[in-house]
């Protein structure tokens, strides 16, 4: 019974702000005079009419196929080069310069060029994603095969592991960690660049119809779209964490035991 | 343990600018130049693929208008603006929620929640708020910096050494005096860390909001180029965009350095 009751006590401590927060908004917003602030009631209605399943296929299908699409691809491409810029020297030495400056270039301001180069269709958006979104997974993935104890690559060689099982059980695994490091901070930005590209050129989108009704003072709608593409954020992250979790429960099972031994 | 925690993943290994290096990355750099001149001299000709000299010469044009300066200096203002912002709500929260458990837990869930909504979610109804403005830029830095800077200022300060703050009780220290004197230099690599976490993303936010929210700045300048077909001229800003986030990011590494230049991470170049 105790421990029930503690567990309840920890569970209402943990809730009661967010509680008190959903239900403020909820009797507070539409009250008069907020003419930005429509009731939370409504928005809810609209959200439930705009994206279950009236727009689901026309808009939030394609924005998340984008997504997908330049995501596999940037995460693809970013490690494939990361192992070989980090096993082959040469090459480091000489893309290194490349990458770091096209790395610091706000992802966003590429956005314009891949219009002026590519046009407005679905091509140019999932090209635009996977361009700005690779450079992250890449330097991650070169500086985890990188940082990987050089023990490991000596023991490899004395067991003349190679090709690819020294890729996929060696190389892999070691730098695992800062790979999925660099992986999450690339879906972020697929996921923004996915937004902008619909916001600055597009017919469809969850981010053209958000930026639309901001445009044309449609505040409910606009609302129903930042509340979708918030909790499109907020699950890609928890998504992504789940997976990492998986992947990496052997290497939290280490740490962990380090930290007790 | 402190240690091997405040070093994220994304930090960097140390690179060695060998003499060799320098000489292979800069002739890749005139590799890749040259084969852009020649590609749009050539097959892309009739592209809106302006050559290097074109791009080249809009730059050298654009630096001498006292219109880019001012633009530039305007996006700077309010990435470094929002980031002192958020610095001083992230550390003052931080400290606040990383000392009392209560604050801690009834707030945590609303930090996951928001902490991985990028800025650009929330754009529309900041610019319904504060209009195309400035202040609008600052409003989208202050929310997408806060979250690195106030999650790494709580776990500094949940970090801290329990025997180094009974010491200073039973030396008399005040609350005010510990959280000052003990718990907040504990908490410093902690929170410098953080910093340049939020920090590199400040310039982008700043385009961002100049790009498509229509704040003024150098991203809405790109906006204004692309509309007016200025097309070597987009390229050019969008290369002095590259160079000022280099120089922002180099610039954070080299604060984190020198903030913590006693601590034993940057000591010791350990790599944990």
């Amino acid at each position: 019974m105790k421990a029930v009751s503690t567990r309840l006590r920890s569970l209402a401590v943990e809730l009661w702000l967010p509680v008190l927060v959903v239900v403020v908004w909820w009797f507070w917003s539409g009250s008069a005079g907020l003419q930005f602030y429509p009731p939370l009631s409504e928005i809810l209605v609209r959200f439930q009419e705009m994206w279950l399943f009236d727009q689901f296929v026309s808009d939030v299908l394609p924005s998340l196929r984008n997504l997908l699409v330049g995501y596999t691809l940037a995460a693809l491409v970013g490690i494939a080069c990361g192992v070989i810029m980090a096993q082959l020297p040469i090459a480091r030495r000489a893309l290194e310069p490349i990458v770091h400056f096209l790395r610091s270039v706000p992802p966003v301001a590429l956005v314009p060029l891949a219009i002026l180069l590519l046009g407005f269709g679905p091509g140019m958006k999932m090209t635009i994603i996977a361009f700005s979104a690779v450079f992250a997974t890449l330097i991650a993935t070169l500086d985890g095969v990188r940082a990987a104890d050089p023990v490991l690559a000596e023991v490899t060689r004395v067991y003349r592991i190679s090709g690819r099982d020294r890729l996929l059980r060696v190389t892999l695994p070691a730098a695992a960690p800062q790979i999925l490091g660099g992986l999450q901070v690339s879906l972020v930005i697929a996921f923004v660049v996915m937004i902008t590209s619909e916001m600055l050129a597009s017919t469809e989108g969850i981010g053209y119809l958000t930026i639309l009704a901001q445009q044309t003072f449609a505040i409910t709608d606009m609302w129903a779209g930042m509340l979708l593409l918030g909790l499109l954020g907020y699950l890609f992250n928890r998504l992504f964490t789940l997976a990492e979790r998986r992947i990496l429960h052997w290497h939290t099972g280490m740490r962990e035991q380090a930290k007790t031994a | 343990m402190a240690i091997t925690v405040t070093r994220d993943r994304m930090a960097p290994v140390a690179t060695r600018w060998t003499g060799s290096g320098v000489a292979v990355g800069s002739t890749a750099v005139v590799a890749c130049l040259l084969a852009w001149e020649l590609a749009a001299r050539g097959p892309l000709a009739d592209a809106p693929f302006p050559t290097v000299v074109e791009i080249v010469r809009s730059l050298l044009g654009l630096l001498a208008t006292g219109a880019f300066w001012s633009s530039l200096g305007q996006t700077l203002t309010t990435a470094l603006m929002g980031l002192a912002l958020a610095i001083g709500a992230g550390v003052v929260l931080g400290v606040l929620l990383g000392s009392v458990e209560f604050a801690y837990r009834s707030t945590r869930l609303i930090i996951e929640i928001l902490k991985p909504i990028p800025p650009i979610v929330i754009m529309p109804l900041v610019i319904l708020l504060l209009g195309p403005s400035a202040e609008m830029g600052v409003v989208l830095v202050l929310y997408g910096c806060v979250w690195p800077i106030l999650i790494q200022t709580v776990a500094g300060v949940r970090d801290a050494d329990p025997v180094l703050i009974d010491t200073a009780r039973s030396f008399g220290f005040g609350t005010a005096q510990r959280a000052v004197q003990i718990v907040l230099p504990g908490a410093a690599a902690f929170i410098v860390t953080g910093v340049r976490i939020a920090g590199s993303a400040a310039f982008v936010i700043a385009v961002v909001s100049e790009l498509v929210g229509g704040a003024p700045g150098i991203g809405h300048e790109l906006f204004v180029t692309q509309n007016a077909g200025l097309y070597s001229e987009m390229y050019a800003l969008v290369a002095v965009m590259g160079g000022v986030g280099l120089g922002f990011n180099t610039a954070l590494h080299a604060f984190e350095k020198w903030m913590l230049h006693w601590h034993p991470s940057v000591r010791g170049e350990v790599t944990a």
